[in-house]
């Protein structure tokens, strides 16, 4: 039988708080960054054509933006870009990035197209942090905001799962059990 | 006086001497799918077992709370080479009950009961 993990127990606001602790996102790290926000709005513009360039490429996920303002998106992504570049990696920061998860979450988009569109993201948020004055501190800056990203948009959906799955059979720790092939 | 393990041991030796050959294995499960005891036979993993008891628990309360009749009281599934029940012992545990082709349904359901009745009392 699989072994509890203390990591089972922790929920809601409390995953947050542990993934914004396990990033160590220096006060220094946060303060480069946050340098670069303006760097990050002019290149967000060629950011959101990149990438929803790319996802209308593929038909599978161009379907997800049939009869949507382009508009809108471009300007949520451009936002959520440039927050990436906020400077304050704290709670409230992981609540609004886990939130733009959740509505990933409730149109039914599969988790691997989100996480495969990190790789534009990549691109351009690197080419931010080489314009600091301290790129190769910038970059590792970066990549920590980055990671906590996906850690937050994988959260999203994995909550939605557990919860439905829990549901189904009758508890998180039954659901946990199975899902690591106890069952 | 006897432990809470010992208290199930006994009830689930009862039962499988009360049925005789019909039953191939029984186990005390938790809700959460954790075995408390098991006599299920040495071919059969018995954690899994267990896993999947309680899921089927789970499963079947879903199910009879969507369409509204009530808690379930047992669940049998019945197989080409045998039987498996499922019945709930107290709220926190369960009884399942690995049955023999041909075995005497009527006798084992109400030896389950009583086991399951016993056992939800034990814990």
């Amino acid at each position: 039988m699989a072994q509890e993990r203390t990591s089972w127990q922790i929920k809601d606001e409390a995953i947050l708080t542990e993934l914004v602790t396990m990033m160590e996102i220096s006060s220094a790290e946060c303060a480069l960054l946050g340098q670069l926000k303006g760097q990050a709005e002019v290149l967000a513009p060629e950011m959101t054509k990149a990438f929803y360039g790319r996802l209308f490429q593929h038909t599978n996920t161009a379907e997800y933006l049939e009869g949507i303002s382009m508009d809108r998106l471009n300007s949520m992504l451009a936002t959520w870009f440039i927050e990436l570049f906020n400077g304050v990696y704290d709670e409230d920061y992981a609540r609004r990035r886990i939130n733009i998860g959740r509505i990933h979450v409730r149109i039914g988009l599969p988790l691997r197209y989100p996480l495969a569109m990190m790789d534009v993201i990549m691109v351009f948020g690197e080419q931010v942090a080489h314009q600091s004055d301290q790129p190769d501190v910038a970059m590792t800056a970066f990549r920590k905001a980055l990671a906590l990203d996906v850690a937050i948009f994988n959260q999203a959906y994995e909550d939605n799962q557990m919860k439905h799955l829990a549901d189904l059979v009758g508890g998180e720790r039954l659901a946990r059990l199975l899902l690591s092939g106890a069952g | 006086m006897a432990s809470r393990q010992e208290q199930i041991t006994s009830v689930l030796e009862r039962f499988a001497s009360n049925t005789g050959n019909d039953v191939a294995g029984v186990a005390a499960v938790g809700m959460d799918g954790i075995v408390l005891v098991s006599r299920m036979s040495a071919d059969v993993n018995a954690d899994r077992v267990g896993a999947v008891a309680a899921t089927m628990m789970g499963v079947t309360r879903r199910v009879s709370s969507e369409i509204r009749i009530g808690m379930p009281q047992e669940t049998i599934i019945k197989s080409d080479n045998g039987l498996f029940m499922v019945l709930p012992a107290g709220d926190q545990s369960l009884l399942a009950v690995n049955l023999r082709n041909g075995a005497n349904l009527g006798l084992v359901r109400i030896e389950a009961r009583e086991a399951a009745e016993e056992i939800g009392r034990v814990i």
